[in-house]
């Protein structure tokens, strides 16, 4: 078990935050990008500006 | 093929001294490195002395660097380059004539300055022979990378910093065996000879990757 | 018609995904919630480090995996430039945040573990210089993708870069290694090797796949939304009319 009075533990705690903080922040930043990129597509294709199945045509003609 | 890569290299030389100001620019900027750096360390003779190969090093990095930023420049702006790419001769080989000419015009002349201007720095007289070997060998490779660094940022507004960004990282093995070439005997084991091989090793390891790799990132961009 | 070739293959690998993604996720949690456990309440402290040792189990994984997630971008670059598939370039793009990341985390732990254990934060030798020129190689690939507009371009010019970079790397390590020997002839490490005991190894190992799943399940959720951001790309073109 990790002892939390041991010398240099700060270092421990230091290193598994700083960890716990860029894998965060990397999986929160993927996560929003997800979620951006999907909504947009939605509305493209609620508009018919992007085709749902691949074998239509590429992009619809749109007026 | 040969005659195409001599008539670049005559077509290009003669516009690098047409137009002058290439030359003396890159050499004027390594003086001004050169002269920065005791007034930002303090004029302690002996360790000047003793930084000045490494300086040096660093001086002509950035000199080679800077003045490669507009290497293939010209010819992607006025089209030359689609003409040459369009051309029997590949696209290797032009790359590989440009880079020859960016090293005549600025790798050799700075590597010939640049230990004279150690004289500034305090360099060791001894180091001064050792120290231009090193250096005209590994601008041979300094100016292959930097070609490379040219052609990949060519169409970009703004390609100088990526540039740096991109090649600086290349030049760390060129500027480790290069120092360790000219100073190797202040250190424990002399081992400059061995150094100076690497150095000649790097050089061909970047005379087979720059002119493949610049050529495919130009092609990339003219299409 | 070319762009039904384009997209044919990323149609299959969007079902592939959406099929695995949750159970690579689920496997990701499992491994890190076994590899801290092990790590931080099973395994015994070094005799010489104490508690300091347990940086380990986040240092060695993060550094493994950012020299995995630019091995996997060279090829998957290697693969762009050979065969000209989209994907591979779609690939490559999405690993080299992720790698971005690790490769700081293994400098960051690194320095943290250094501190304690060295005395301090920072050694140029050959192990953390040729990182740290790993982690200037991840940067100058994203500027890359950054600074050229079009993608198709972008992706030629990255995939050279990524393959350059790869051919750098041991060059670095061998130069650097060369420069140290000299500079400090006694090594100041004793770090890891083989002679490493069983109790701290296995947590190592553990979180050394927990890393790998998680570049997995990230990799394949941001491959997801690159082939997306693509397709809205394409779509807003063919809006103003750029392409027909």
């Amino acid at each position: 078990m990790i002892d939390f009075s041991a010398d240099h533990i700060g270092f421990v705690v230091a290193s598994y935050a700083i960890t716990l903080a860029v894998l965060g922040g990397l999986l929160a930043w993927e996560f929003a990008r997800a979620r951006a990129v999907h909504r947009r597509l939605d509305a493209l294709e609620r508009d018919g500006l992007v085709r749902r199945k691949p074998g239509e045509p590429a992009v619809r003609e749109t007026t | 093929m040969t005659s195409a890569f001599m008539s670049i290299l005559k077509r290009d030389l003669t516009l690098a001294f047409r137009q002058g100001g290439g030359i003396g620019t890159a050499i004027g900027f390594f003086l001004t490195v050169v002269v920065l750096l005791p007034l930002g360390l303090g004029p302690d003779q002996n360790l000047l002395s003793r930084i000045a190969p490494g300086a040096l090093w660093i001086a002509l990095l950035l000199s080679v660097l800077l003045s490669a930023d507009k290497l293939w420049q010209a010819d992607y702006d006025d089209g030359s380059l689609e003409v040459m790419a369009l051309s029997d001769t590949p696209l290797e080989v032009t790359a590989l004539a440009k880079a020859s000419v960016h090293w005549l015009t600025s790798g050799l002349p700075l590597a010939i300055a640049a230990p004279l201007l150690g004289f500034l720095l305090n360099l060791d007289t001894a180091l001064v022979l050792p120290l231009m070997t090193a250096m005209v060998t590994g601008s041979l490779a300094l100016s292959l990378l930097a070609s490379l660094g040219a052609a990949i940022t060519v169409g970009l507004r703004q390609g100088g910093l990526l540039v740096s960004l991109l090649i600086l990282p290349l030049y760390v093995p060129v500027m480790i065996f290069g120092v360790l070439s000219t100073s190797g005997f202040q250190t424990s084991i002399d081992n400059s000879g061995t150094s100076l091989l690497i150095l000649a090793a790097i050089v061909l390891v970047a005379l087979v990757v720059s002119p493949f790799a610049s050529a495919a990132a130009l092609r990339s961009y003219l299409r | 018609m070319s762009s039904i070739e384009r997209f044919a293959n990323p149609t299959r690998f969007l079902k592939l995904q959406a099929a695995v993604q949750p159970w690579v996720w689920a496997i990701t949690i499992a491994l890190f919630a076994i590899g801290l456990y092990l790590g931080l309440v099973r395994s015994p402290t070094d005799y010489q480090q104490g508690e300091t040792v347990r940086i380990m189990y986040v240092h060695v994984p993060a550094a493994w995996s950012a020299l995995m997630v630019y091995s996997v971008m060279a090829l998957a670059s290697i693969v762009a430039i050979v065969f000209r598939h989209p994907l591979a370039d779609v690939a490559a793009r999405a690993a080299a945040p992720i790698g971005a990341c690790f490769c700081f985390l293994s400098l960051a732990t690194g320095s943290l573990w250094g501190k304690p254990m060295w005395g301090t934060w920072w050694v140029w030798d050959a192990r953390l210089t040729s990182m740290f020129v790993l982690f200037l190689l991840y940067l100058g690939y994203m500027a890359v993708w950054q600074a050229i507009d079009d993608p198709r371009r972008a992706a030629r010019v990255a995939a050279i870069v990524a393959i350059v970079g790869f051919i750098n790397v041991p060059i670095v390590k061998f130069s650097v290694d060369w420069w140290y020997s000299l500079h400090q002839p006694a090594s100041v490490f004793r770090m890891g090797g083989p002679t490493i005991h069983k109790d701290l190894l296995m947590p190592l190992l553990v979180m050394g796949l927990a890393y790998t799943f998680l570049f997995l399940a990230l990799h394949l959720k941001s491959m997801r939304t690159e082939i997306g951001a693509r397709r809205i790309r394409q779509a807003e073109l063919a809006q103003t009319g750029a392409i027909r």
